[in-house]
């Protein structure tokens, strides 16, 4: 039991570094942007190149909510290291390079590959499963992109989007419908369906945070599984540093020490 | 009769000396590699295990009277402590164990200390010393590859939280060859241990030689396949353990490993050596899949091939809730002619807490055995970490 609810911590872990989002510009809505020039633009800010941070997970259901602590290391979308802090898993880590995720327990000195097929599992019994966040995050290359409308979600404006898979059998969820910020050009909310297009998940961005001039991260970011009755996923982050962090971090040498 | 006494009394002194020595020596280990550090971190863990009932059937009687003694309850406090730096880390462990069978059991169960050694700009060597864990091969059960410390697990009650809770002094180097291909050379350094008699409360040194040695193993990653092969030797006994492993990440983790025994040691009686080959081979799968909105069931089924003969353990845990669920665990034994069932329901309400009701059934029919009966124990049994 705790390997997997390890294996969910880290890769819910994995899908908030996809969405942790890097912005050129600042702009105002503009009507005119073509949807092809606004989705180059959140898939051109959905990676930094490198982000060693602090943060934590709380999943709140009717049981309770759990919180867990984690510090992580990161390089693109390929590549992050995650260590768990909190006083049960402490010294565990998830390592990701690529579609490879290896776990490491630190009480039994043993490194574990995580299977693929653990992944269609509900991360930590929250609401995010392993394949909401497998694959790459071009957007482009699997769906049909349709703009729907600028309009105001959750007080900000935003493009709505559109999008169904160009191959619905190869995606979990193969039609979404996404709202992209018109100033920042960071994720705002989405909303997956599944392929009988019954909704199945939402996804809403509560806080973004400056780093530096023109540049922004998602800290607070929230899950919701329909089929899950009061049950929320929140993936907050702090103490976030923009950098690179040297390719060898990202090795069974760093998850072993 | 006179002189005896006083010898067992100049013995008992020795050893109590001998173990408070040994506690101070411990506890300068333990504290002064943490002053290095700016943040430590403490942890501790509780564990307790009684059995509620209890009932035992004897299949045939032998006309011994022969009282059997099952495990029927435990205790284990646990006191973590540790630290890391950019280029050393170090843990501590002692732990209080007390069980009616043994005692009082005084150990450490992890004291080392560990560093890291960068080789040019992109890889570090790693070096530790002292008391840790290893594991080699794969297997939470039975694992043929753990050529350290045995295939079998160190438990094989049931109710047991982990079954391969091993760990040896060691000196281990770790060197990286490319980002996921490594070569790990250990040697075993002999253990001792405090133990307090139950009914005399002496406290008795005993010195675990058999754990001197030596090893290495090379681990790699060809495509989607994971292997690595080494060995281990034991200086005191003469044995060269060679082995390899394999895990297949397919759609449902298999992994197998096998090893081979060989004992160069001299029979006594002939003075001649003779060698032996004891060839064992295990192998698993972890299953795991989601159940409705909120479920989850995990079976992980584990065999082992040894003299012959298969032995099967099953553990299985469904979990309809995410705070409650079932777990079934059964171990064949057919080698030593016992099979062992645990059923039970298992309460998760906060993260590092657990509380564990199991009703363990274990059936002995070993031959040789004065004891072939059906044993039947409701067990509670609770963890907590803080």
């Amino acid at each position: 039991m705790k390997t997997l609810k390890i294996n969910k911590v880290s890769t819910i872990l994995l899908l908030f570094l996809l969405c942790l989002s890097e912005v050129g510009l600042l702009a105002q809505a503009n009507s005119n942007l073509s949807i092809d020039a606004i989705l180059d633009k959140l898939e051109q800010n959905q990676v930094f190149e490198g982000t060693i941070a602090k943060g934590s997970i709380s999943v709140k259901d009717r049981y309770g909510t759990r919180t867990i602590d984690m510090q992580l290391q990161s390089k693109g979308s390929d590549y992050s290291l995650i260590e768990f802090t909190s006083t049960a898993e402490r010294g565990q880590k998830t390592l990701r390079v690529k579609d490879k995720i290896y776990l490491y327990y630190p009480d039994a000195e043993q490194i574990v590959t995580l299977n693929k097929s653990m992944f269609q599992q509900s991360i930590l019994d929250s609401d995010v499963s392993y394949e909401d966040i497998a694959g790459d995050d071009s957007i482009r290359e699997k769906f049909i992109a349709n703009l729907e409308s600028v309009e105001i979600k959750n007080g900000q404006e935003s493009y709505k989007i559109y999008l169904s898979a160009i191959n619905d059998r190869k995606e979990t969820y193969p039609y979404q419908r996404i709202w992209v910020r018109s100033d920042t050009f960071t994720l705002h909310a989405a909303e997956l369906f599944t392929r009988r297009k019954k909704l199945r998940k939402t996804l809403e961005v509560q806080a973004i945070q400056k780093v530096s001039k023109n540049r922004y991260f998602i800290s607070k970011l929230v899950f919701s599984d329909v089929l899950k009755k009061n049950s929320t996923t929140t993936i907050l982050m702090s103490e976030v540093e923009i950098r690179d962090v040297p390719s060898n971090v990202f090795s069974i040498e760093s998850l072993k020490f | 009769m006179q002189k005896v006494k006083t010898r067992t009394n100049g013995s008992v002194r020795k050893n109590k000396r001998l173990f408070m020595r040994n506690i101070i020596f411990v506890t300068i280990l333990l504290w002064t590699p943490f002053l290095l550090f700016a943040e430590i971190q403490q942890s501790v863990d509780l564990s307790l295990t009684s059995a509620l009932g209890y009932s035992s059937i004897k299949l045939r009687d032998r006309g011994d009277n022969y009282d059997y003694m099952d495990v029927l309850g435990n205790a284990k406090l646990a006191y973590t402590l540790s630290g890391r730096g950019k280029l050393i880390r170090s843990q501590a462990r002692l732990a209080i164990t007390g069980t009616e069978s043994v005692g009082i059991l005084l150990e450490l169960t992890r004291a080392y200390i560990r560093t890291r050694v960068p080789i040019g700009n992109s890889y570090n060597l790693q070096l530790e010393l002292g008391k840790n864990s290893l594991t080699w091969g794969e297997g939470s059960y039975y694992n043929a590859g753990d050529v350290i410390f045995g295939s079998s697990p160190k438990t094989t009650d049931l109710s047991s939280i982990n079954f391969r809770d091993y760990a040896f002094w060691q000196f281990r180097m770790f060197i990286p060859i490319t980002d996921f291909v490594y070569l790990e050379s250990v040697v075993g350094i002999p253990d001792q241990l405090y133990k307090m008699d139950s009914i005399s409360h002496i406290i008795m040194p005993s010195s675990n030689i058999e754990s001197l040695g030596a090893g290495l193993r090379f681990h790699a990653e060809t495509g989607f396949l994971q292997w690595e092969l080494g060995g281990y030797s034991r200086f005191v006994s003469n044995k060269i353990s060679p082995y390899i492993s394999i895990a297949l990440p397919l759609k449902v983790r298999t992994y197998v490993a096998t090893s081979t025994e060989f004992d160069f040691s001299t029979d006594a009686e002939n003075m001649e050596s003779q060698l032996q080959e004891t060839t064992k081979i295990s192998g698993g799968m972890l299953v795991t899949r989601s159940v409705g909105n909120e479920g989850s069931i995990i079976v992980q089924p584990e065999l082992m091939y040894q003299n012959y003969l298969w032995n099967v353990q099953l553990n299985m845990s469904w979990f309809f809730r995410r705070t409650l669920g079932l777990v079934l665990r059964g171990d064949v034994d057919i080698y030593q002619e016992v099979y062992s069932l645990l059923l039970g329901p298992q309460w998760l309400p906060e993260e590092g807490f657990t509380l564990s009701m199991f009703s363990v059934t274990s059936v002995d029919v070993q031959e040789q055995s004065n004891n072939n009966a059906v044993h039947t124990k409701l067990m509670l049994s609770m963890q907590y970490k803080w």
